[in-house]
């Protein structure tokens, strides 16, 4: 998930159009390409696996239903990632989770972490997974959602800003803020070593 | 020196700069300039390298995968929430209730509508002759034809297609390769 | 004047109004009501078609057999079996066939896949189990999609070897 993520082709294009004309079958090749990105960005804002399901697919049915107001100036996946960016983050502060701590089945957490993992990763790697993990999800919501563009999906500032509606300044400051703090809670800055 | 465009003393400037050149974000003259410092700031290259591992653990630890049966059942559900969002406007009870308001003549309209639509819908009932039991046998008879769109054998066997003289029945024949 | 009349609607009489709504509404449901789940019957009459004398067949199947018998080339056709059955649009309805390598092992699969205007396009398989280095094993004898008119002539699907001759099965559907 670190590569960078397939831009919009013609392909992506050729979809949207078909969907427009009413193809509901080139949106579903749409969700099926783009659904385990969005259900990652929504698992990382959200930090639980239920709410997460259910916002990307909520994004993808708001995506589908507003199809006609979508220009095509923007990249289909830039203008998905932002409904589903909103949404994410709208259900963060309506249910007070500015802040939260992972508040999913720990169990479950680490199962879905598992299928990425590598099995043979040795227990002080599974530790340091947790530990950042942890870290990341007591960062403020809308850097986490900068930090997994950027860092999972891969994404250029100018894309992530699009995305959030804000300037590519503030996806700069929110990014050098979340690594910042995310050195600190891993003892990984300066002052630590 | 070229480390004096950033200069020691600009070093926070060049460490809030380090996340936006890891990123490829910057232009090359100001990436230029980074790299120059970096090469002679000590301080700055340990800061760069802290980053680069930090990237590197936040990519390879952070991502999680859409369970085997989430993804499978995941355009079923977006199916759902689409048909959910697009509730047909005409059921706008407040609208509807304002129309009749308006113009009460509706109300007459309505009901006319409606006593005929039962009417229709109760001839309909009665007068429809009903349809033959599964168990019975329709005589053959000169009917709307059959159509095989499309027919094929399997593995050990082929077929043919042909109808009765009077075309009133199509059969499709299976023949089965001979057992070794 | 119009829009303090409209403000004046009381609780009871707003109720009042959705009720007359869904009545008028309610006999148009109906219909859309059976659009979402259209239900097809089918029926598959299993002949055993051969040149062994027999007794004579059942004098309502007569005209059905000499039908038959004008394009296949058997002089007896005995009646094994009729089973029928309801099913929804795109939902198999399956019946075990006599014969085959393995008991029980063939199968005609009918899915009604689609309504349009009386008549029902149906895909029709006949599967058939042998045995493959001490397993059985399901494989296709035939795959064929039909369109037939409901309540109108079956299509006849026939060839499969059993006992002293061969099966003739003849398709029928309906809609209601």
């Amino acid at each position: 998930m670190g590569s960078s993520p397939e831009r919009e082709t013609t392909d992506d294009h050729e979809l949207v159009l078909r969907t427009k004309r009413g193809d509901r079958s080139a949106f579903e090749i749409l969700v099926s390409r783009y659904q385990d990105r969005a259900y990652n960005v929504a698992y990382q804002i959200l930090r639980h696996h239920e709410d997460a399901l259910d916002v990307a697919q909520e994004a993808f049915a708001r995506a589908y239903v507003s199809i006609a107001r979508f220009q095509g100036k923007a990249g289909f996946y830039t203008w998905l990632y932002r409904i589903l960016v909103n949404l994410a983050i709208d259900q963060t502060r309506a249910r007070g989770r500015q802040n939260p701590v992972p508040r999913d089945d720990p169990e479950r957490e680490v199962a879905l972490r598992e299928m990425t993992a590598d099995p043979a990763d040795s227990l002080e790697t599974k530790e340091l997974r947790e530990q950042i993990v942890k870290a990341v999800a007591r960062l403020p919501a809308d850097q986490r959602a900068c930090l997994t563009l950027r860092e999972i999906d891969g994404l250029s500032y100018q894309e992530i800003a699009r995305i959030m509606n804000c300037s590519i300044g503030t996806v700069m400051s929110r990014l050098y803020a979340a690594r910042r703090k995310l050195q600190q809670m891993l003892g990984h800055d300066a002052k630590a070593q | 020196m070229k480390a004096l465009l950033f200069g020691r003393s600009e070093c926070s400037t060049v460490v809030a700069h380090l996340g936006a050149y890891v990123d490829g974000q910057l232009h090359d003259s100001r990436q230029k300039q980074l790299e120059a410092h970096v090469r002679d700031c000590p301080r700055c290259a340990a800061e760069l390298q802290r980053l680069l591992a930090l990237r590197e653990q936040i990519r390879r630890n952070l991502a999680v995968s859409l369970p085997g049966e989430d993804a499978a059942r995941f355009w079923g559900n977006v199916e759902r929430k689409i048909q959910e969002a697009k509730a047909p406007e005409w059921w706008r009870v407040d609208r509807l209730r304002e129309l009749f308001w308006f113009y009460p003549k509706l109300w007459w309209a309505s009901a006319a509508v409606l006593g005929t639509t039962v009417l229709l819908f109760t001839a309909d009932l009665v007068l429809r002759p009903s349809m033959p039991p599964p168990t019975s046998l329709a005589p053959i008879d000169a009917q709307p034809r059959t159509v095989v769109e499309s027919v094929e054998g399997g593995p050990n066997s082929s077929v043919v297609l042909f109808s009765t003289p009077d075309q009133q029945l199509k059969i499709i024949w299976v023949l089965e390769r001979e057992k070794s | 004047m119009t829009t303090q009349r409209f403000h004046l609607a009381s609780g009871w009489r707003g109720r009042g109004f959705v009720i007359v709504l869904v009545l008028v509404l309610l006999p148009f449901l109906r219909p859309i009501h059976l659009a979402a789940a259209p239900t097809v019957t089918l029926q598959a009459q299993i002949f055993l078609a051969s040149n062994q004398p027999g007794a004579a067949p059942d004098p309502r199947l007569a005209g059905l057999i000499a039908q038959l018998r004008k394009a296949i080339p058997y002089s007896n056709f005995l009646l094994l079996a009729a089973p029928s059955g309801r099913t929804e649009i795109g939902k198999v309805w399956k019946t075990e066939l006599p014969g085959g390598e393995v008991q029980r092992g063939r199968v005609l699969e009918l899915t009604p896949m689609a309504i349009d205007r009386g008549a029902i396009q149906i895909q029709a398989r006949i599967d058939q189990a042998k045995i493959v280095l001490g397993k059985s094993v399901k494989e296709p004898l035939v795959n064929t999609t039909l369109r037939l008119q409901s309540g109108g002539p079956p299509v006849v699907i026939g060839g499969p070897a059993y006992q002293n001759g061969v099966l003739v099965i003849v398709i029928s559907a309906s809609a209601p």
